[in-house]
């Protein structure tokens, strides 16, 4: 509630308030006399602001060094160089998206190639969470004008000569449009479609574990940014070994001379301050900056660090990896970090055993040097090559125990010549409800080439609630 | 004269940077490692081999066709067992089963999975896994340029690094040449049925047997392809020869490929 004039009015309600038909400048007498039970507060400005303030912060460590405010109610997020860690534009988008809700928090989110198209699509598009990949102008052609950030004023102006979405208003001829409604109009348009530059005033980090360099005029040269790297890390390492600590995210921000800033995240798998692998995962990403007309600071910090004690941080140190003797575990961190960088989060797996008899439930894939030493069952008869999802043949086979003694596969008519199983496994009904009654049984078939497959049929030949008798490959063996 | 002696010094030259493993042969430091054979679980094969596969180096597993997809991957899994630490399989696709990879010797907690797409990316990641892995496994889907092999192959060299590349069906177009210390094709072959195991009507699986080729062994003087047949042993990682196929020349193999072909298509 905020007092207007002698009015008391919604300025904000929740979904569940929106749901009941409350809207923003209802007064507090009519929302009383329809809901008496409604909860209303007054509105604290200062409050909301100090909130986003927090949220920012929170978002500078946790996705990108890049946030700008863009008041009263939102976030900008440069996603540029720190996405590849999240998986991509769309994952990270999710899991921000996931992170505020899980605070509370309703927040709609778009990724797009300008803040102004981002702005615009995050406000006024449909519901629910956007990646635009193609043309901007094509994704705000039907979005309302006011979208782009105009006053109230120059909306209501537009809005009486019957340019009411971008796309009409992109259809304008322009001089006419800027003599009329003033500049600030094809401004903002403009930049919505990325044809001027918008420099964000990205918030300042506040970060104890930070060095600067400054350069004595812009450059733009590889070699110089290369430099940047190998002056600013041992300078943050130096740094670490007095706090006690080593990285976990590691930002290098570059200031460009038109004010705007240019930056990478990278990621390290355990602690580390070696001044040799950090350089080495920054320079491999630093070939992803567009120094544009020239950079003319960089900065390196560290929004995220683990305690990381003396003996750790030696060179030299030697131990079991996975329970495997004979690694260096130093080496081996660092190969998961750089291949990590340059590959993208989730690329770099090792399996772990899961107890489920169901194959395509039986290893999970974690990130890199989280395998423990698990112990893998052995010597038991599986393919190496799985088939995800398996695929239906058609088979011909004597009920309700023997093996297909032909079968056709992606059109193709293989005959058995010998064949080992059935295999019985069970559904897991404790994991999905479907599964109480299901069956399946395998065979590792050979055909007449010498060619083995391993086939299973669903249901146990008998009781039709066990499964349909329908078969399946869903592996090749050796 | 002047022409002859400077092409003598450069063949002199390149024979030493690629050789860079056999001057390590005597008496380095890391001799041992460099010296290091793989052996193919099987004496015939070894004795063959000149005692076994050198380990420092490049070797290229090819598919004989489509059936053979699933063995190539369990010959690497084989040699790759062999080398102790950790191994980086570098693939574009995500059909291994890791529970299949699971060998005697070694379990699929060793096996680090990297997935690439596209040539660049595989190529780059096998070269990061050099010096911080003494194996490393990569999946392209055709056959590797010339300069790109031997990128590899002086980096397994080098550091002593057993690097092998798993082609996949169809697994030879060209069959250009490369850089590669070996090169291997696998071909399955029908098994002798065990009746003893013939538990569900039909005969039981007997012992695996595959056509093993070596088609090419760098340094070796070896004339024309080399072929066994194969059984894969009972509970252990190695082979049993059955039958040599030695004296059998590329021509014959190709015009056996080709008339396989037409019968499966048809």
């Amino acid at each position: 509630m905020a007092r207007r004039g002698n009015r008391r009015e919604v300025v904000a309600a929740n979904a569940e308030a929106r749901a009941m038909g409350v809207c923003d400048g209802d007064t507090l007498s009519h929302v009383r006399a329809r809901f008496p039970a409604m909860v209303v507060g007054d509105a604290d400005p200062a409050e909301d602001a100090a909130g986003l303030l927090r949220i920012l912060r929170a978002a500078q460590r946790r996705y990108s060094p890049l946030v700008a405010l863009d008041p009263p109610d939102g976030l900008w997020i440069e996603v540029t160089g720190a996405s590849h860690l999240w998986g991509g534009e769309a994952a990270m988008l999710a899991a921000m998206a996931g992170w505020l809700e899980k605070r509370g928090i309703a927040a709609r989110a778009a990724v797009a190639g300008t803040a102004g198209a981002a702005h615009a699509l995050a406000r006024y598009g449909q519901a629910g969470l956007h990646v635009l990949q193609g043309d901007t102008g094509d994704a705000l052609r039907l979005l309302p004008a006011e979208a782009l950030r105009l006053t109230a004023g120059e909306a209501a102006a537009l809005q009486q000569i019957g340019l009411s979405t971008i796309g009409e208003l992109m259809r304008a001829p322009r001089g006419a449009l800027g003599r009329r409604y003033g500049l600030s109009v094809l401004r903002r348009l403009s930049q919505a479609l990325g044809e001027i530059a918008e420099p964000l005033a990205w918030q300042p980090i506040i970060e104890p574990l930070s060095v600067r360099l400054g350069f004595l005029e812009p450059t733009a040269s590889p070699d110089a940014l290369h430099g940047a790297i190998a002056r600013l890390v041992p300078l943050l390492c130096e740094r670490l070994a007095f706090a006690g600590r080593g990285v976990r995210r590691l930002d290098l921000l570059f200031e460009r001379v038109d004010g705007s800033v240019a930056a990478v995240r990278a990621g390290s798998s355990r602690p580390s301050r070696d001044a040799a692998h950090l350089s080495g995962l920054l320079t491999l990403l630093v070939e992803r900056i567009d120094p544009g007309f020239g950079v003319e600071g960089a900065r390196l910090c560290c929004p995220l660090s683990a305690p990381l004690g003396p003996e750790q941080a030696a060179a030299g140190w030697r131990g079991p990896v996975n329970g495997v003797e004979g690694a260096d575990p130093a080496r081996i961190a660092g190969l998961i970090d750089r291949l990590t960088a340059r590959l993208g989060d989730g690329a770099v797996w090792q399996a772990v055993p899961l107890a489920s008899d169901l194959p395509e439930r039986s290893f999970a894939r974690v990130p890199a040097l989280e395998g423990a030493g698990a112990g893998w069952p052995q010597r038991l008869a599986r393919p190496t090559r799985l088939l995800d999802p398996p695929e239906p043949v058609q088979a011909i086979a004597m009920l309700p125990d023997r093996a297909p003694a032909v079968f056709v596969w992606r059109g193709r008519r293989h005959r058995v010549r010998a064949a080992d199983g059935p295999e019985r496994v069970y559904g897991e009904w404790w994991k999905a409800a479907g599964e109480a009654a299901e069956v399946r049984d395998y065979f590792i078939v050979e055909d007449e080439e010498g060619q083995r497959f391993w086939l299973f049929r669903t249901g146990d030949g008998e009781n039709g609630d066990t499964g349909g008798m329908e078969w399946k490959i869903q592996g090749l063996c050796v | 004269m002047l022409h002859d002696e400077r092409l003598r010094w450069l063949r002199g030259r390149v024979a030493a940077i690629e050789g860079g493993g056999e001057g390590g042969h005597e008496g380095g430091h890391e001799g041992g490692r460099r010296a290091r054979r793989l052996s193919l679980g099987c004496a015939a094969l070894d004795a063959a081999l000149d005692g076994g596969l050198e380990a420092g180096a490049l070797h290229e597993i090819y598919p004989a066709d489509a059936r053979a997809h699933a063995a190539t991957l369990w010959f690497a899994a084989m040699l790759a067992a062999q080398i102790p630490g950790p191994i980086l399989w570098c693939t574009g696709h995500r059909d291994m089963f890791p529970p299949g990879q699971s060998l005697p010797g070694m379990g699929a907690e060793r096996i680090i999975y990297a997935h690439t797409s596209g040539l660049a990316a595989l190529l780059s990641s096998m070269e990061e896994g050099l010096g911080a892995v003494g194996c490393i496994v990569g999946e392209p889907g055709r056959d590797l340029p010339m300069a790109a092999t031997r990128r590899l192959q002086l980096g397994a060299v080098r550091q002593a690094a057993l690097v092998l590349l798993v082609y996949r069906p169809p697994g030879r177009e060209a069959f250009g040449p490369t850089a590669a210390s070996s090169r291997w094709q696998l071909g399955v072959m029908p098994s002798v049925p065990s009746e003893a195991r013939a538990l569900s009507g039909s005969a039981g699986l007997g012992r695996r047997r595959l056509r093993l080729d070596l088609l090419r062994l760098r340094g070796s003087g070896m004339v024309g392809p080399q072929g066994w047949m194969v059984e894969m042993g009972n509970g252990t990682a190695g082979f049993a020869v059955v039958a040599d196929l030695a004296d059998r020349s590329v021509a014959a193999i190709a015009g056996q490929e080709r008339g396989g072909e037409r019968r499966h298509a048809g």
